[in-house]
């Protein structure tokens, strides 16, 4: 059979159309939740989205922002979200002993230096020995903010009410309202108040006994997500290390993050020096779970410690997601 | 003797085997795997869980917190919005000009004004208060004058040809015939005041049962938020019953 130089040429530039119309390899896409907009460690993602690390790894995220604790987890157990970021251990660990499915997949925060407390400049409250009768705010119940707060109520050794305010632009509100007595921020939000001598600064999240060495804030993802898409896992937190990395060295970092967090660029020296320094934000580093699954057992959140077995199985995927 | 106890519990005994029929079906989606157990909890545990609400968690004390806060907004709204409605009755130019108004406020977020209470009442149950009141008692009001119109005017004018006042006028004609939508405003006051209290409760860490059942959901106590929530709903459930018992005493039935 012959065929015809017509119909070659014709066969020829059909298949060269067909290849050109073909679509890019697609991105694997992360629907991501990220607390408190704004915050330094919660901006990784986001900046090394903009900077392109995750696109190198074939990876794409549809942020959301929320306001942190349970709605974050939950939204992460019934699969609406693939990644919660940020969240607090102690609430995690309370839906791991009860079954759920959630996979610890990295560390996001270990001691609190990021976390501060406030009050108004004109409160009669001068220290944490002032707090009988007074309100102390946090995000939302099992976030590291409530945490740390429980350990500086009990520190001042003073009957204070814990109150779940929401994120910090929330309880400013409410602390300058006067709804609130004293607040809960993270730098550098709400610093610009503190140099106007509108507020004052009570205690700083470290002040609290072993919040320094204590890991307080986790990456979480689902079961499914860990079983199904582990390989494009893997490539999340290699962009996500990677974004750190550029984030604590990088010179267009200040404008970015700048611009971002409507903060003036001269602040992300503080925050990488003095406020969260690099090993604060490590990805594979657990500390002080002791410590936490005890203040779990008294907030109820856990029955009992985990046993071994479950602390090990618990533990496992940040390992093996940030070798 | 059998028709008379079908007709008296036949309704109630439907219902309770309509929840049964509800609970029975989830009970079989969850077991059988069609939905989570995480997101929806199986009956039998929600129902497991009412012990350690009473013992640990202090169901009792949230109960008559939510309780109270819902009774007083609408005993408050009652006091109120009634004469309010007949005030609108009496004088049709007010009633024309702000029935739109008052109808309008109904259908807004009032619940949002509740950082507004926190800060003119502190952090107290009176913030629930207030804002159920201001929910509740615009359907009164709406509901006092509508049924105050709807009376017949052929029995104002008996009333009036035998010599009646304006005071007897309203309590042997007015109320009477506006009572049933009276109490139809009270009915919806009480579950408007409620949804808000409750609503508050959840967001602003007051107690009662919508901080309970924020409580549970925060610890991840699943079932038992379930059952906080179904605590919710029989309130609002006793709440109807009490009315309508109050409205046959009203009315010597």
């Amino acid at each position: 059979m012959k065929i015809s130089r017509t119909c070659l040429t014709a066969a020829i530039a059909a298949l060269a159309l067909v290849a050109a119309g073909r679509p890019a390899a697609a991105l694997d896409k992360f629907t991501v939740a990220a607390p408190q907009k704004g915050f330094w460690d919660t901006a990784f993602p986001y900046l090394g989205q903009e900077k392109g690390f995750f696109k190198e790894q074939g990876i794409e995220l549809d942020i959301q922002w929320t306001e942190g604790g349970a709605d974050t987890q939950q939204a992460v157990i019934t699969g609406s979200i693939d990644i919660g970021l940020a969240t607090g251990l102690l609430g995690v660990l309370s839906a791991y002993a009860k079954g759920a499915p959630v996979m610890l997949a990295s560390s996001e925060m270990t001691g609190a230096s990021d976390l501060y407390w406030y009050v108004k400049a004109d409160s009669p409250i001068k220290s944490l020995a002032d707090l009988e009768g007074k309100t102390v705010a946090y995000s939302r119940p099992g976030s590291s903010s409530n945490t740390i707060a429980a350990a500086l109520v009990k520190l001042s050794g003073k009957n204070a009410k814990l109150v779940s305010a929401g994120g910090a632009p929330a309880t400013l509100t409410q602390v300058m309202s006067g709804q609130i007595d004293v607040g809960w921020s993270a730098v550098p939000i709400n610093l610009n108040l503190v140099d106007e001598k509108k507020i004052r600064v009570l205690a700083l999240g470290n002040d609290a006994p072993g919040a320094a060495d204590q890991t307080v804030r986790v990456n979480i993802t689902n079961a499914d997500v860990y079983k199904n898409r582990h390989e494009a896992l893997k490539r999340f937190f290699v962009a996500y290390q990677k974004s750190i990395d550029w984030a604590y060295s990088g010179n267009d970092v200040p404008e970015m993050y700048g611009k971002f967090a409507g903060v003036s660029p001269s602040v992300v020296e503080q925050l990488r020096t003095k406020f969260t320094p690099k090993p604060a934000v490590a990805l594979n580093r657990m500390s002080g779970l002791d410590v936490t699954m005890r203040e779990a057992v008294e907030a109820k959140r856990l029955a009992a410690p985990l046993t071994p077995d479950q602390q090990k199985g618990l533990l496992a995927p940040m390992k093996d997601l940030n070798p | 003797m059998g028709t008379r106890i079908g007709c008296s519990w036949g309704p109630a005994l439907a219902g309770l085997a309509g929840v049964a029929g509800v609970a029975l079906a989830l009970q079989a989606v969850v077991d059988t795997g069609l939905v989570s157990p995480f997101m929806i909890s199986p009956p039998t545990k929600i129902a497991g869980a009412f012990g350690e609400l009473v013992s640990g968690e202090g169901l009792g004390k949230a109960f008559l917190l939510t309780f109270g806060a819902t009774f007083a907004a609408s005993a408050l709204a009652t006091l109120v919005a009634t004469p309010a409605g007949y005030l609108l009755y009496r004088c049709p130019l007010l009633g024309r000009s702000y029935e739109s108004w008052i109808g309008a406020l109904f259908s807004a977020p009032i619940v949002l004004l509740y950082p507004m209470f926190l800060v003119i009442f502190g952090r107290s149950v009176l913030v629930g208060i207030a804002t159920g009141f201001l929910v509740g008692a615009v359907p009164i009001v709406l509901k006092t004058r509508e049924g105050f119109l709807a009376a017949p005017p052929v029995l104002i004018n008996v009333a009036r040809s035998f010599g009646a006042s304006d005071r007897e006028v309203l309590r042997k004609v007015l109320l009477p015939a506006a009572r049933p939508f009276i109490f139809t405003g009270v009915r919806l006051c009480l579950i408007y005041s409620m949804i808000n209290i409750v609503g508050i409760e959840f967001l602003a860490n007051l107690g009662g049962l919508g901080y309970l059942v924020g409580e549970m959901y925060d610890r991840y106590e699943i079932p038992a938020m379930y059952a906080a929530t179904v605590c919710v709903i029989l309130t609002s459930a006793l709440f109807y019953v009490l009315s309508a018992r109050v409205e046959r005493w009203l009315s010597g039935r």
